[in-house]
């Protein structure tokens, strides 16, 4: 029996994009326990809430995540609407929908490409990535920024996609479809990328549900559930239904949200299909009060806002709880008994947004 | 071995990326370059300055003086919206990196003449 070692993993680590620690305990080269340690990149994000304006958070918000920033501001500007009973134009929430969905196939795009970085395929994460920068050109072109897109305000959206636009995503995206129907088959079905993948980093259906596990880590157990299926927004007129895997290793994670990125492709053509005409933005009036809780779906499940306000121009408390927070318990049960060269495969097929989780 | 054709294919398409410096992508028509302060029409009403979110413009009523505080500002539009005379413009092109951080003050038109106008 060899002597336990404890290993820092991270938090500066060639594989993981942000500071997340893992310290490790192993044997031999098999993982014994995990530690997980946070707050690295702590900034104050929710303190900053309370002391600015309610209508100046959008852009706070926005800057939680670099990926989903455009889901950070929904949810927010929902959970306020709700608060100061706003109705949003039908328009502005189909478009909402189409920036939600676009999102969410470049943050799949940009995890398949860091999955086969993480298991030494740069070519393929070089692939994924020269797909993804097409989807930011949509953006930018229809938001006026490659990430923090800006587009979601409390009331509506800012600007409207023209039908010329729409015509230009509709051609991108087929593009994007066909070089992705090239390259997702070498995440899914090839030999050695299955070596890595295929019963590593197993979590059971009751595990995940036990251990609050959200997003694609708890559908790649096999559990149907997404916050899309409450219907926010337009997802309930679209006709949604989750994707779900029942391996509950990493591989089932993959595969989870490889077919995501197709659903959100094809969510995001029938929104622009179905769109109708009229305003995207009903101006608020007065000051949130009372408070709310308000829930939506990010690329890594699901994004938990609370807000409190009490009638004045600054909130009283604003709490975000975004899916890393929720997935990181799942580690623990993910990483014990794996081999030292699985963890930073394990690591990512949660899909770890530090700079979201430690606000 | 399922990367194999793409490899293939790769062989024979034309590099992805661009040639920098020698060839620059034009940015898109409306995408968030900078913000530009005509000053022209500007009554000192300060609707920019409060709306901001990043603090990034001082308007001073009584010296009729607008600062902008460019390394501030995150291009969020917030202030073109809020400008009742439309006199601030967004440009599509990016600002070129700086070594300072710059401040653009501005001379606002004095109050005469908005009373004339009025």
């Amino acid at each position: 029996m060899a002597p336990r070692t404890i290993a820092p993993f991270g938090p500066q680590h060639p594989v993981l994009p942000e500071p997340l620690q893992l310290k490790i305990g192993y044997e031999d080269e098999k993982v014994v326990e995990v530690v997980p340690a946070i707050g690295y990149c702590h900034r104050g994000v929710e303190k900053a809430g309370e002391l600015n304006e309610f209508p100046k958070n959008v852009f706070l918000v926005e800057r939680i995540c670099g990926i989903c920033s455009f889901i950070h501001a929904l949810c927010y500007c929902m959970g306020v609407e709700e608060l100061m009973k706003l109705e949003v134009p039908e328009r502005a929430k189909y478009l909402r929908v189409v920036y939600s969905e676009l999102s969410r196939v470049h943050s799949h795009l940009l995890w398949l490409g860091l999955l086969a970085d993480a298991f030494g395929f740069e070519s393929l994460f070089m692939e994924f990535w020269r797909v993804r920068e097409k989807v930011l050109d949509l953006m930018e072109m229809t938001s006026g920024d490659r990430v923090i897109m800006s587009s979601c305000t409390i009331g509506g959206v800012r600007r409207d996609i023209s039908p010329e636009q729409a015509k230009e995503i509709e051609k991108t995206l087929a593009w994007v479809r066909n070089q992705y129907n090239r390259l997702a088959p070498v995440v899914l079905n090839d030999y050695t990328v299955k070596k890595r993948t295929v019963g590593v980093g197993v979590v059971t259906k009751e595990q995940a549900v036990a251990l609050g596990c959200v997003g694609p880590t708890l559908r790649g157990s096999g559990v149907n559930q997404d916050l899309r299926q409450t219907g926010y927004a337009v997802y309930k007129e679209l006709g949604f239904e989750p994707i779900t895997a029942d391996g509950g290793d990493s591989y089932s994670r993959a595969v989870v949200r490889a077919k995501e990125t197709y659903q959100a492709i094809d969510l995001t053509l029938e929104a622009l299909a179905k769109m109708p005409a009229g305003e995207i933005l009903n101006k608020p009036k007065g000051n949130p009060q009372g408070e709310t809780v308000m829930r939506v779906e990010q690329p890594r499940g699901e994004l938990f806002y609370y807000l409190k306000g009490d009638g004045s121009r600054n909130l009283e408390r604003l709490r975000v709880r975004t899916p890393t927070y929720a997935n990181i318990p799942s580690l623990l049960v993910m990483l014990p008994g794996s081999q030292m060269a699985d963890v930073p495969v394990i690591t990512l097929s949660i899909d770890p947004c530090i700079s979201c989780t430690e606000r | 071995m399922r990367m194999l054709p793409n490899i293939v294919r790769n062989v024979f398409l034309s590099p992805a990326t661009r040639k920098y410096p020698f060839v620059v992508r034009e940015p898109f028509v409306g995408s968030r370059g900078k913000i530009l302060f005509k000053a022209e029409n500007c009554t000192c009403c300060g609707s920019c300055a409060r709306r901001c979110p990043a603090a990034a413009i001082v308007v001073d009523k009584e010296a009729r003086k607008l600062t902008f505080k460019v390394a501030h500002c995150i291009i969020c539009e917030a202030c073109i919206e809020a400008c009742p005379k439309k006199d601030i413009v967004l440009d599509f092109k990016w600002r070129a990196p700086f070594y300072d951080k710059p401040m653009e003050v501005y001379n606002c038109p004095p109050k005469e003449e908005k009373g004339k106008e009025a």
